[in-house]
């Protein structure tokens, strides 16, 4: 093989194994909104108060001593929202935390978990809503798609702020570690624009949107697990409504859960809708 | 998650503009930089959560010491080289890999790359020296020059051009080049 033969086939099988171990757009808007939040506070330390790395040690030694990680990692970034309607059952043994996640801070709270009372409507259930899978789109490592709340029922109802999420593998519910708005390229856009929390009244035979966002690329030596469904809670609700995944979602770990899905809130609009 | 005192989400812009004189510009001219930043911690680290560590870590570093940067110089060989370092340092500095469990294998791939070659290229470029693996990287995948290769690597262009060299041989050697091109 000659010189340059070797360098371009040397190339090739570099692009080949390394392209796949590279973070998505989603890590290069997090390097971005970390630097300006370091510029703005003129700290010298992590804005996660440490560092991410610091959290991985945490993180390993927790699960070392303790060993009781599997809901309080994933609770890290999930909501109470009320309760919650289906039971939220122990997470399978794929589902649990792998030590390579990291406890970042759990996003504050930017939905109220008291019910609307906006005109005197009661917020909407899982029970008088159907769910749609829908407008999937992505980037490198780096999922997203809406989910469709239609109001099936005969009254309208209120929604404001974020849904809860658990997923369905086997049948059986997890739940999974939650983050809100946390800002993924494809979630926003592209453009820095995080989307707002609102009041969405929802009238009978009309369409809500909630948009998720994930990453479906492994970082350690276990395969994520995927399902088939996700159960969505409303805000402020306590009844979840099923919405089916054509084929199945793969959801790999971030944001301190081992199974990390991030969501924006409910809107009137699509999100990724073209 | 970042986010205000006010519990609204925080974004680049507002983050930007609420202090911290020069960010804007700095993060204007970074940005660009980020993508070539993550390939080459992905291809030092060879692990995709490590990669993202370092060059946050990098980015910040690179914040704090603008100040020495020599006027005039570019930006890309100066930040790589921190990204570099950056990637020794939490190799060196890994003592908790025993904890976690270090990789021995490439994350399995989704999107329809062969698994197996990424196994293979990655237990190939883990047998490199740290410095061959740099230097190949920064030649071979993101396809710099020499020169740049010299300033990021801190070595002369000869003595890049030599660790390339050894570092193909090797790779060579191991990966089998008869097979690089089916």
């Amino acid at each position: 093989m000659k010189p340059d033969e070797l360098d371009s086939a040397l190339r090739a099988r570099l692009r080949g194994g390394i392209d796949p171990l590279v973070p998505g757009r989603a890590a290069e808007e997090r390097v971005m909104l970390r630097l300006a939040a370091e510029a703005k506070s003129g700290r010298r330390g992590s804005v996660f108060g440490g560092g991410l790395r610091t959290a991985l040690v945490g993180a390993a030694a927790l699960l070392v001593l303790g060993g009781v990680l599997g809901g309080s990692m994933v609770a890290l970034h999930n909501r109470s929202s009320g309760g919650g309607g289906q039971a939220r059952g122990p997470a399978p043994a794929q589902a649990s935390p792998s030590p390579s996640a990291a406890p970042t801070p759990s996003p504050p709270p930017t939905a109220a978990p008291t019910p609307s009372t906006a005109a005197g409507l009661t917020p909407c259930e899982g029970a008088t809503l159907t769910g749609q899978f829908t407008d999937e789109s992505g980037a490198a490592g780096t999922a997203g798609a809406d989910i469709v709340l239609h109001n099936s029922g005969s009254v309208a109802c209120t929604m404001e702020g974020y849904t809860d999420i658990q997923g369905l593998a086997g049948g059986q519910p997890v739940q999974l570690g939650v983050t809100h708005s946390v800002g993924g390229t494809v979630l926003n856009n592209n453009n820095g624009t995080l989307p707002a929390v609102t009041l969405v009244t929802l009238q009978p035979g009309a369409d809500a949107y909630v948009a998720i966002e994930h990453s479906d690329v492994n970082s350690g030596p276990t395969m994520c697990p995927s399902y088939t469904a996700l159960l969505v809670t409303p805000p402020q609700g306590h009844t979840a409504v099923h919405v089916a995944v054509p084929g199945s979602i793969l959801l790999c770990g971030g944001y301190g859960a081992s199974i990390w899905i991030d969501e924006a809130p409910v809107s009137t609009t699509a999100y990724f809708k073209r | 998650m970042l986010g205000t005192d006010a519990g609204e989400p925080a974004t680049v812009a507002a983050l930007s503009s609420s202090g911290a004189e020069g960010i804007g510009e700095f993060e204007a001219e970074l940005r660009p930089l980020l993508g070539p930043a993550l390939r080459l911690a992905a291809a030092m680290r060879l692990d995709p959560q490590d990669a993202e560590d370092a060059v946050q870590e990098a980015a910040l570093r690179a914040w704090r010491r603008r100040g020495n940067r020599h006027e005039g110089t570019a930006l890309r060989p100066w930040f790589l080289a921190i990204v570099a370092n950056q990637c020794r340092e939490t190799r060196r500095g890994r003592w908790f890999s025993a904890l976690r469990g270090e990789p021995q294998a490439a994350a399995p791939v989704s999107g329809g790359t062969d698994p197996a070659a990424t196994i293979d290229v990655v237990d190939a470029l883990r047998r490199l020296s740290g410095p061959t693996r740099l230097a190949v990287a920064l030649r071979f995948y993101l396809d710099l020059p020499f020169e740049e290769v010299a300033a990021v690597a801190g070595c002369s262009v000869e003595a890049a051009k030599s660790r390339v060299r050894r570092g193909v041989a090797e790779l060579a050697a191991v990966l089998r080049p008869e097979e690089a091109t089916a």
